[in-house]
């Protein structure tokens, strides 16, 4: 069976025989964490949106030639 | 058959030979000449005065000749097919060693680029790669590659920044731009090909109504175009769309050692293209100068690097290589009235075709996480600390951290074993007093492929390093000292 990545983690410590702990944190905190940077992340989307179509629409008309 | 003739000269002397063999071999008249040894000698003032100058001619220019096959030998007045090639050395170097195996280490260790002078009076400046050491000025940090050249016969390197002025008929500062961008790609990274003119007026011919050459200029939108046709994922950003993250952006860019195309404008009528290529070095008051701060929670307050008001390098084709200014001045070097008060208006980036993440996306990810994470877990309080945004190629930045002897081993050893794409994000995250000594205190890696979140490769915030994947957050608690930040994206 396929290894978790908390597996992977620990294999690698005991490898290295670091006296160092890895944990899981729990699903409610980590939900919300998910969800707060997902709403983050969505509106700088929409509010970079118009800005990148904005941009597109400007560069056609500047001519270089200095 | 001629035979090459070359001399060996202090650069003070340059002008003088020039302006003779001008006469001899290109028959020029005293007004383009003296206008070409103007433009000549304005490329010179801005090396060292203690340089000497292997003189060539005549030299066969990849890129004149390129020009002159497809467009000046069509004409009816006769120009002529050769140019004369500069190398320049810190140091005199006797005739006699280029033929003596054993003095050609000492050549090579003295050698600090060239220039081609191309027969298409006045605008003589072509092709060159000049070494920033020598320069009278080079208190900044760029955009560098090492190029492969010869002079009299002996294969030399040089690491620079390809230049090149325009001759207004088959480059303007439009395809100019192009080529320096293409240059240095196709000399750094196997995916790219330097390009030529012709390859350039090719591209953009499938796109236009018009002919290409002589060429009138391009627009933004062209630049991008062929950015695009020669292999890069581009994006463009406009300062009326983006207002105050424009220049932020930028810099961020310029700090992930990618050459960017800015376009210049003025009220006056001015419309240029010129590349930012690096910034000045900062040291104390530059750090201590950052101000503006946002409040993530836990009492924690975040300096963005990217707000520091730094001088930038320019590679302007009116000018010598690496002019330094303010962004906020992209044309505070040249003299001329009509050039006054230019801003940047656009500016047109050569990412790599598989980063989907922009720089904007990258910062906004980066800032969510620290401020979710340290607002729900409580890793970090009551402390100022930079957030320093760039993009890195992840066989570098591995590379950085395989060499890092400051990072903890373990840390180094669970980000070293981490699959990472081609480039990441990096977020660097330290303190004024940490960042004057080159020093951070912690990172996020973010996927450069990613384009929903869930981007995160890895973190290190206080005493906590941390990873995700789809449904889980795990963390190690790590004792960290501070340890060497990134610098291997400008030289």
């Amino acid at each position: 069976m396929q290894k978790s990545t908390k597996e992977y983690l620990e294999m690698l410590i005991e490898e290295m025989k670091a006296d160092v702990k890895v944990t899981i944190l729990d699903e409610e905190t980590t939900e919300k964490i998910f969800s707060e940077i997902e709403d983050d992340i969505e509106g700088y989307r929409f509010e970079n949106q118009q800005r990148i179509k904005d941009s597109q629409k400007e560069i056609a008309d500047v001519v270089f030639t200095a | 058959m001629h035979l090459i003739s070359y001399e060996i000269v202090p650069i003070a002397e340059v002008s003088q030979l020039i302006d003779k063999l001008f006469e001899e071999k290109y028959s020029l008249h005293k007004y383009p000449k003296n206008n070409s040894i103007v433009q000549l000698n304005n490329y010179l003032n801005s090396l060292k005065e203690d340089i000497y100058v292997l003189v060539e001619y005549p030299y066969v220019d990849k890129v004149y000749r390129d020009s002159y096959y497809h467009y000046y030998s069509s004409k009816n007045q006769n120009y002529h097919r050769d140019c004369v090639r500069l190398s320049f050395f810190n140091k005199d170097i006797d005739k006699t060693f280029f033929r003596d195996a054993e003095k050609h280490k000492e050549i090579r260790e003295s050698y600090l680029g060239f220039v081609v002078l191309r027969p298409t009076f006045p605008q003589v400046i072509g092709r060159s790669v000049i070494a920033p050491s020598a320069l009278k000025e080079s208190n900044f940090k760029s955009c560098i590659t090492s190029v492969s050249t010869t002079a009299n016969g002996l294969k030399l390197n040089v690491k620079g920044f390809p230049h090149a002025s325009q001759n207004s008929e088959t480059i303007t500062c439009a395809e100019t731009t192009i080529w320096c961008i293409m240059e240095y790609f196709g000399m750094r990274y196997p995916e790219y090909t330097p390009t030529l003119p012709s390859k350039i007026s090719k591209i953009l011919a499938a796109q236009s109504f018009e002919r290409i050459w002589p060429s009138k200029g391009l627009t933004a939108q062209q630049i991008s175009y062929a950015l695009r046709e020669l292999g890069f994922g581009v994006k463009v950003y406009s300062n009326a769309a983006y207002g105050k993250d424009f220049l932020q952006l930028l810099r961020i860019y310029v700090e992930s050692g990618i050459p960017v195309v800015v376009a210049i404008q003025n009220a006056q009528g001015i419309g240029h293209a010129q590349c930012v290529i690096g910034r000045a070095k900062y040291d104390g008051p530059e750090i201590d100068g950052l101000s503006t701060f946002e409040d993530f929670g836990n009492n924690v307050n975040v300096f963005d690097f990217e707000t520091m008001t730094l001088e930038h390098v320019f590679m302007d084709d009116n000018h010598p290589p690496y002019r330094v200014s303010q962004l906020e001045s992209p044309a505070g070097f040249y003299s001329q009235p009509e050039w006054a008060d230019c801003v940047i208006t656009n500016f047109v980036v050569p990412l790599y075709s598989k980063i989907y993440l922009d720089a904007g996306e990258a910062r906004a990810y980066a800032k969510s996480i620290l401020r979710r994470y340290i607002n729900n877990l409580k890793i970090l309080n009551d402390v100022d600390i930079v957030m320093k945004v760039f993009l890195a190629s992840s066989r570098s930045y591995k590379d950085y951290l395989n060499s890092n002897a400051t990072l903890d081993p373990v840390v180094k050893e669970l980000l070293l074993r981490s699959p990472m794409p081609k480039f990441v994000w990096i977020s660097e995250i330290s303190n004024k007093e940490l960042l004057k000594e080159e020093n951070v205190n912690g990172f996020l890696i973010i996927d450069a492929t990613a384009t929903k979140s869930h981007g995160l490769i890895a973190g290190l915030v206080g005493k906590t390093y941390f990873t995700e994947n789809l449904n889980e957050i795990l963390q190690i608690n790590i004792s960290l000292q501070p340890f060497k930040c990134y610098q291997n994206n400008l030289s």
